[in-house]
């Protein structure tokens, strides 16, 4: 507490007009060890004095001229305010001994001074001048410290009071039983206070989530870590709520944990409208697969009656029902013709469906292009022959087979000569050619030319779109027939064997139909940049590409990403829109400013919000709803890259099509049931 | 005389068929479904049949599969369908079919590979014909 070198290094002043006296209390206390001492003769500067260095102890002579010991006394007790006056008196007097000590002296000694007295004396009173200061200092400190105390819990209780009008706040102890509830809790959960203080926890459980799920809760905050994740809930009243919910362990001086704080917000709207979304989804993979399942059934049922007919046909001609003349062999013929030419819409319509329900299955194997050449060249001899058409090949030599659908490839390449034969008038010139593409060593290159009257600059560029038909008026009367499905069918054929297909052509002198294949699957899948402000979602994403050997990469806003895209060019981004900082909008119009051709898949919750409306302005872009089945989001992406690659070569490629404004699909539920094509990202053409 | 039993439900087509088989010289017999497909299989011992593959009481695939657990699968089959869905031709390999046609057929293939079945000793040494 207090040690014996405070006591001698305590401040002493002596007031004594004698100087003899003042001699020898100074040399009495020095001698005794108190370091601090000092006098004065002039009672009237003793206030002063005081005020100033505030002695613990004053040694006050009683008998002074001009100004005695009582004024003194007096005037300390102005300064000394809550009047502990550390004053020793000194008197010969016995009388005003009593009358020292009622005016506020503490002690006194006598004169002539007795030596041990005032040591002694002087001993005590600073020890408890000191023992009183030290106490006052406490005093003060712990005032100090409550005040504190006092500014915080206000603080505290302004927090709470922030948090229970935000949040949805549960304390329970370790066992799970409810301690506190507040009053978002209370309405939410449709119970009163009453009835759930002392409830276990579980009052609210729905029972939506696997054992492994609640397991895994309980496990991380008994562990006394903070758990996250959205939980369903169950009112009252049997109905159910989603909250995202934060759940913190209050940890004892064990490190064991002594409650839990849970805190929730209310995201059921936000997990209605994902419901929603994944019903419409799941309506639309409904209708896909209705869709391919009633043109199934319709081409059997058609083709059923068509076999027979074109049976019988045959059969007549082969002369099986008696001899034919002529005429009735010729009639015949074109009856069985036209039985062949339904064969074929039938097929394209089926083909047509399995491509936009996103069932056409290609299956690769590595094969020489110069054999399927030689193929249809042989099959279409004939048909060539009968208009008076040569048609002829020429292949490069050694060049590698290339990974391929042979029926698929066949089928673009039957289709793209017989239309050359169709319309290339009699006497013309037919030639299929194969070459290593001059623009991209990386593919092959298969053109169909022909000296029919060529294409229109305005049809260039929708001549590969689903229902072109070529114009009526300027064609010859056997070509205005056909559905406008086959270029299309090509198109989207070498399309996913990751190739593209093109036309040149000059008016009245032939068109050259080109198409390029890869030598290769490419094995490194491309670059993935996924731009998401939740972790979790960006965590997702990104395990489910990268299962599909995707290189991906991850930002979690606007500003990274442009940081990663000026590292590396991503080949795809996938971008959410509703990110805090830079939103999805003006990191895509950033995006747009410097990498005008990144195809940019919108991957976000809110279809119909305003930052699609934004995002709008700087379209292309594909849009998908989040969030979106694993398949369909691998299905997009890998589209989307597809498309890409295409119109990367497309660029360098001399009749590079216009830029094409690109259909979107709105994938808001609402809307789902107009849809005209049964895919929602559907075929976003970023050719440019 | 080779004989072929046609397994067709659709009376015309069945009808065409034979007709063409007939004349190329082949002694026929047409059932409906499956079920007498198996049976007449087994009773009137065809060296080649035709079938089709969605038919009332068992799919062609199933009966080829039935005859093949009866020990019949020394019978070639040949299938014949309008449908165009891919999982039927695996199927049809599946079950060493001795070809696979879809309607309609090229009358001249179908002849051909019929003649080459049943030249064959066994149906698995033919490549499936489309």
């Amino acid at each position: 507490m207090i040690s014996s070198s405070d006591i001698l290094n305590a401040r002493i002043l002596i007031v004594d007009d004698q100087d003899a006296n003042v001699a020898l209390l100074e040399q009495m206390l020095s001698g005794a060890g108190y370091v601090s001492v000092t006098s004065t003769k002039d009672p009237h500067a003793v206030c002063e004095l005081h005020g100033k260095n505030r002695y613990s102890l004053i040694l006050l002579d009683l008998q002074m001229p001009g100004l005695d010991g009582f004024q003194v006394m007096e005037g300390l007790k102005e300064i000394e305010v809550g009047g502990y006056l550390p004053v020793l008196v000194q008197t010969s007097q016995p009388n005003h001994r009593l009358r020292a000590l009622k005016a506020g002296a503490k002690d006194f000694v006598s004169k002539p001074f007795d030596l041990a007295e005032i040591l002694l004396r002087v001993h005590n009173m600073i020890e408890v001048r000191l023992m009183h200061q030290d106490a006052a200092r406490r005093r003060e400190q712990a005032e100090m410290q409550n005040e504190a105390i006092k500014a915080s819990s206000k603080e505290v209780n302004d927090l709470k009071f922030a948090l229970d009008e935000h949040a949805i706040v549960a304390i329970t102890d370790p066992q799970g039983i409810i301690t506190y509830v507040n009053e978002k809790f209370c309405a939410i959960s449709k119970y009163s206070r009453k009835e759930l203080l002392g409830q276990d926890h579980r009052i609210i459980n729905s029972g939506f989530h696997s054992k492994d799920f609640m397991r895994e809760l309980w496990t991380t905050i008994a562990h006394g870590k903070v758990w996250k994740g959205e939980v369903k809930n169950k009112a009252k009243d049997g109905s159910f709520y989603w909250v995202d919910n934060t759940i913190v362990p209050f940890l004892d001086e064990h490190g064991k944990p002594r409650q839990y704080v849970s805190i929730r917000a209310d995201i059921t709207e936000r997990k209605r409208a994902e419901e929603r979304l994944q019903a419409s989804f799941k309506e639309v993979g409904d209708l896909n697969t209705e869709i391919q399942k009633f043109y199934h059934t319709l081409s059997h049922e058609l083709k059923t009656p068509l076999t027979s007919a074109r049976e019988f046909v045959s059969i007549v001609m082969d002369g099986l029902a008696g001899p034919l003349n002529k005429t009735q062999l010729e009639y015949l013929g074109i009856a069985k013709e036209s039985c062949d030419q339904l064969r074929l819409y039938i097929n394209d319509l089926l083909d047509v469906t399995r491509l936009e329900t996103g069932k056409m299955s290609i299956e690769f194997n590595t094969w020489p292009l110069a054999a399927l050449i030689e193929r249809v060249v042989e099959i279409l001899s004939p048909a060539a022959a009968g208009k008076d058409l040569s048609l002829t090949y020429d292949c490069q030599m050694d060049l590698p087979p290339v990974p391929i659908d042979k029926q698929r490839i066949l089928q673009v390449l039957t289709n793209l000569t017989a239309n050359a034969i169709k319309f290339t008038p009699a006497g013309g010139k037919i030639r299929l050619s194969l070459s290593e593409a001059p623009m991209d060593p990386t593919c092959l290159q298969i053109a169909v030319h022909d000296t029919g009257p060529g294409i229109p600059k305005d049809q260039l560029a929708v001549i590969f779109d689903r229902l072109f038909q070529a114009n009526h008026d300027k064609q010859p009367a056997e070509s205005r027939s056909g559905l406008g499905l086959g270029l299309y069918i090509c198109r989207e054929l070498v399309g996913l064997h990751g190739g593209r297909i093109w036309v040149d052509s000059d008016l009245g002198k032939g068109s050259t139909f080109s198409f390029v294949i890869p030598k290769q699957i490419s094995i490194k899948g491309p670059y993935v940049l996924i731009v998401d402000d939740d972790h979790a979602m960006r965590k997702m994403l990104r395990l489910i590409l990268e299962e599909q050997d995707y290189e991906v990469a991850t930002a979690g806003g606007g500003d990274e990403a442009l940081l990663l895209m000026r590292q590396k060019t991503p080949d795809v981004v996938v971008l959410d829109l509703m990110m805090a900082g830079m939103d999805g909008a003006r990191t895509l119009r950033e995006i747009r400013k410097n990498w005008e051709l990144i195809p940019v898949i919108v991957h976000t919750g809110y279809p119909d919000g305003d930052l699609l409306q934004k995002a709008m302005e700087f379209s292309p872009f594909t849009l998908l709803a989040k969030p979106s089945p694993p398949l369909r989001f691998i299905e997009t992406v890998r589209r989307v890259c597809r498309t890409h690659e295409t119109q990367f070569l497309k660029k360098s490629a001399k009749t590079a099509r216009r830029p094409q404004n690109e259909v979107l699909e709105t994938i808001s539920p609402m809307k789902t049931h107009n849809i005209t094509t049964p895919i929602y990202e559907k075929n976003t053409d970023h050719r440019r | 005389m080779k004989k072929i039993l046609i397994t067709e439900d659709d009376r015309q087509i069945a009808a065409a068929l034979k007709i063409r088989l007939t004349a190329a010289g082949y002694e026929v017999q047409i059932v409906e479904d499956g079920l007498r497909s198996y049976l007449r299989a087994q009773t009137w011992s065809p060296d080649l049949i035709l079938m089709d593959i969605f038919m009332p009481t068992g799919s062609g695939l199933d009966v080829a599969e039935v005859l093949k657990d009866a020990g019949l699968d020394r019978i070639p089959i040949i299938f014949i369908t309008a449908s165009k869905r891919e999982d039927l031709r695996e199927r049809a390999k599946a079950l060493n079919a001795a070809g696979f046609f879809e309607k309609p057929f090229d009358t001249e293939k179908l002849l051909a590979a019929i003649a080459s079945a049943l030249q064959a000793k066994h149906p698995t040494d033919q490549p499936i014909t489309t």
